[in-house]
């Protein structure tokens, strides 16, 4: 079946002699083939990500899924560019490297992660003073697109007004999206999607419109009515629909704000901990980043290790850019998360005591409690797929039973007692030592 | 129609002027003669938003950043110490030498085991407090008492979808809202409640512990109390973790009630005009190296940039005291103060999410004193019938006359809304002045009520060398009357 696939794919990139807007065509079409995505990705992680990024947002290279196109928007332009380069930017070209098909495979897969607004218009009406709500053709004193493809609302230069934003708008095709107003209290602003009004949702100071999947048709109106003109460059922001994660900006303001959100923290050299708010993982978990490209998380309330995740660390820009909402990224694929992890089976009521972490060349070594026994844990990691967590205490031969996350990627091992899937019962060993393994399978 | 908005639009600017003029920063810059602010080179490349700082018997100077690291600066080198942490928002260097941050989740002790110039060593001194991942559950502190008790405080939520609130401010449990101590054993008890954005806390050097807390809902304008045992500071989510209390219970507690409950603030802090966040007290403890100001307390503000001065008074055995601006026009948010060992002013800076008058996003800046001696107000105290206002230096007897010499007071509305305006504002009429023999103080009569503010506006003073004061502007917190 996939065999198939391929080979309408491969078949849609033969035709050699098409014109500009066939290609064009031709290229969107294929920004929704799973076939030639997948190639796209495989060749994109490869050679383009190492430069604007693996999320395609942008690093010494451009954003690549933002409405802002330095070298032109069309697919065949991008098409081009991705061929010939430019050199002076540091960029080559890649035509003599991979095939048309590969080349084209690239550009439908940057195509499929468009996001936010595409031929942004606005409309800016003059009204006659802050109670007037009658918007009609002969109040419109200006108009025009928005080049970079995002909702300006520093463009009045009027007291009373209302503005217009419409345009395409490329929302998340796999995730519920929602358009989020930061400080929206005193804001008229009113959302349609596909000519329908949106409903309000969220609280009365940070006001949500949910939006539908894909390609949409989007339109943003607002009245400036009573409001400060101070406060009326509005900060409107993507986010998923429980709002732990900020997808991108849709406001010209929320342009800054974004891009000051992201801070990633990459273990180079040597080991890094780091205690920040982590999305997907409990308060009080504390990351670790091996320069091996696989992450752990102990957890200083439970004395369990409760995250695991291969690639870099974390995007903390989210935790460190203005009052620091939004938690940290893991910038990998998890292999387990909490409430999965691997934690000693207690009596009830039995908790642990977490007494602080020892630096042993950078290698951070655990110590906590549990009842009497002081236990310490550390990893080691030598590739992105295997790692051993070594564990020591102050009682030797002693039967100790762990609770272990289960996953059809993780293969469990040990040489001190008898693990199977999701348990294992280990017994110390004269020095009180033991170690559990995971191999982690592709 | 046009003729008609001429004419109306001085009068509303005019009305306008006068209704916001109650709450404005002073517009000038003011500085006291021989005092400068000096700003500090900080680390290249490196996100120096300093919101822990203390510095050693040695005059090294130890910074913790938001970003999570350590630094310290010995012999005009920067060098990090420790990384990592969960912005960190206190600091302390211990007596042992080795460093406290409060991190967000833990009160934290750093060592150096093995003397290579950083922390290799992370241990958790206190983490009973529950941290729920909101981004305002700072922890404040630790402060050290006379007895070598650890004092610190815990900002309550805020847009947490889990808390209980009666405003903006609100709590999940956890003691967010209290100040703890932790005793030399180690040993971690909630201290006291009511504290909703307690952004600094300091010890006197009789080992008094006093902290700030920021204006918003419940606190309406910022303030500095003295911490006590048991008691309760005004902002009343903190009560459901209290014995007696349940979440319908205190949100059925009436204002009359929940006043009556309530500490009262050793100084109210004007708003806007002297401060909207302010950080740390910090006592100036230097023996005259940084003038004439000895025993006094200093406090940052972080969203006025500024500095400004209280000065404690003792009335029927409880303080009280007033306020009054020390310097502004900062680089960034002054969150942080310490005085060195050399008895230069250190102030740590930040401004990101909560933006400061100063336009850096953040920094660490010095004041120093060259050894002049400035012509300021240096102290004032509660008279049985009106205040004793003591300068710097000896006044010009001429200027010391009615005319030089204005008062006003009102009181604020404590509740749930977002701070309160100025209540009751009323004109006071001064009398009586009479100068001091040594020529250094004045005596003013006035009429006195309790749980007012004073506010003594003294443009008109100069001193022998023709000298005004850089702010001629005083805050007294009149909660008590001398009985």
């Amino acid at each position: 079946m996939i065999k198939r696939f391929l080979i309408v794919a491969l078949m849609i990139f033969t035709a050699v002699e098409v014109s500009a807007d066939e290609l064009d065509e031709s290229l969107i079409q294929s920004s929704i083939n799973p076939v030639v995505l997948q190639q796209g990705k495989v060749l994109f992680e490869q050679v383009c990500a190492s430069c604007h990024n693996k999320d395609l947002s942008g690093a010494s290279g451009f954003n690549l899924k933002d409405g802002e196109w330095v070298h032109g928007k069309r697919p065949t332009q991008i098409l081009n560019n991705v061929k010939n380069g430019f050199m002076s930017a540091g960029m080559p070209g890649f035509a003599d490297v991979f095939s048309e098909v590969q080349l084209r495979s690239i550009v439908s897969y940057i195509l499929s992660k468009r996001e936010g607004w595409d031929d942004l218009q606005y409309k800016l009406y003059q009204l006659d003073n802050e109670n007037d709500q009658v918007v009609t053709e002969d109040k419109l004193i200006k108009s025009g697109p928005l080049v970079n493809n995002l909702a300006d609302f520093a463009i009045p230069e009027v007291q009373h007004y209302f503005i217009e934003f419409e345009g395409d708008f490329y929302a998340p095709k796999e995730n519920d999206a929602q358009l989020w107003l930061q400080w929206g209290a005193p804001h008229e602003m009113e959302v349609f999607i596909n000519g329908k009004q949106v409903l309000k949702g969220g609280t009365p100071w940070f006001p949500t419109w949910r939006l539908k999947r894909g390609k949409q048709r989007l339109k943003l109106t607002y009245r400036s009515g009573n409001t400060k003109p101070g406060q009326r460059n509005l900060t409107v922001i993507a986010t998923n629909l429980d709002m732990t994660i900020k997808l991108f900006a849709v406001s010209s303001r929320a342009k800054t704000i974004m891009d000051d959100k992201k801070f990633e923290i990459k273990a180079t050299s040597d080991t890094v901990v780091i205690r920040k708010r982590i999305h997907s993982l409990p308060p009080l978990s504390i990351s670790v980043g091996t320069p091996a490209k696989l992450n752990y998380a102990f957890n200083s309330k439970t004395c369990s290790i409760n995250g695991l995740w291969q690639g870099d660390l974390l995007n903390i820009g989210p935790n460190i850019s203005g009052r620091g909402e939004d938690p940290s990224l893991p910038l990998g694929e998890w292999i387990f998360k909490s409430p999965q992890g691997i934690e000693h089976t207690t009596a009830e009521n039995q908790v642990c005591s977490y007494k602080g972490y020892q630096l042993l060349n950078s290698e951070p070594v655990f110590n906590y409690a549990i009842g009497d026994t002081n236990f310490s844990v550390t990893a080691m990691v030598k590739h992105n797929n295997k790692i051993s967590f070594l564990f020591n205490s102050n009682t030797q031969k002693k039967t100790v039973i762990l609770r272990l996350p289960t996953s059809e990627k993780l293969i469990w091992s040990s040489e001190n007692g008898k693990v199977t899937a999701d348990k294992a019962v280990i017994t110390t060993n004269s020095k009180g030592s033991f170690q559990l393994t995971a191999s982690i399978q592709k | 129609m046009k003729v008609l908005t001429n004419l109306l639009s001085p009068i509303i600017t005019l009305s306008v002027t006068l209704s916001i003029n109650a709450q404005q920063a002073p517009k000038h810059e003011y500085t006291p003669d021989g005092y400068t602010i000096v700003t500090v080179e900080t680390p290249k490349d490196v996100r120096f938003h300093v919101t822990g700082l203390d510095s050693d018997s040695a005059g090294v100077i130890w910074v913790a950043t938001r970003f999570g690291e350590v630094w310290y600066l010995k012999q005009g080198q920067w060098s990090k110490f420790a990384e990592g942490l969960h912005e960190p928002t206190g600091l302390m260097v211990d007596d042992d030498g080795s460093i406290l941050v409060a991190q967000k989740p833990e009160l934290t002790r750093l060592i150096d085991t093995n003397n290579d110039n950083k922390a290799d060593a992370y241990i958790p001194l206190a983490n009973d407090w529950e941290f729920h991942d909101n981004y305002h559950e700072f922890t404040f502190g630790p402060v050290k008492d006379n007895l070598g008790n650890l004092f610190g405080t815990l900002n309550l939520s805020h847009n947490n979808p889990d808390a209980f609130t009666m405003g903006a401010m609100g709590t999940a449990g956890g003691h967010r809202g209290f100040a703890f101590k932790v005793d030399e054993k180690g040993r971690y008890s909630p201290y006291a409640h009511g504290l909703r954005s307690p952004a600094g806390i300091g010890a006197s050097p009789s080992g008094e512990i006093f902290f700030t807390d920021n204006q918003g809902d419940w606190v309406p304008t910022s303030k500095m109390h003295l911490l006590q045992e048991g008691k309760f500071y005004g902002h009343p989510v903190s009560l459901i973790e209290i014995d007696g209390f349940t979440k319908e219970k205190v949100k059925n507690l009436s204002l009359d009630t929940l006043a009556a409950m309530s500490e009262k603030p050793v100084v109210w802090i004007p708003h806007i005009e002297v401060a909207n966040s302010p950080g740390n007290p910090e006592w100036d403890t230097t023996q005259g190296k940084f003038g004439p100001f000895e025993g006094q307390i200093f406090i940052g503000d972080q969203t006025q940039s500024n500095v400004f001065r209280v000065l404690l008074d003792k009335v029927n055995g409880k303080y009280q005291g007033a306020v009054i601006n020390f310097m502004n026009r900062f680089q960034s948010g002054n969150i942080r103060a310490e005085f060195d060992v050399n008895g230069q002013l250190w102030i740590g800076q930040t401004a990101r999410g909560w933006g400061a008058q100063g336009g850096k996003p953040f920094g660490l800046e010095k004041v120093v004193w060259d050894g002049t001696n400035p012509f300021e107000l240096l102290e004032i105290k509660l008279t049985k019938t009106g205040f004793k206002l003591t300068y710097t230096d000896e006044l010009d007897a001429t200027s010391v006359k009615s005319d030089s010499l204005s008062a006003q007071s009102w009181h604020y509305h404590y509740s749930g809304n977002y701070g309160s305006p100025k209540k009751d504002l009323t004109q006071l009429p001064v009398s009586n002045i009479t100068l001091s023999k040594d020529k250094k103080s004045i005596d003013i009569e006035l009429p006195l009520m309790a749980d007012k503010v004073v506010q003594i506006d003294f443009p008109g003073l100069k001193d022998v060398n023709g000298r005004s004061v850089s702010v001629e502007k005083v805050y007294y917190t009149l909660n008590e009357l001398i009985k």
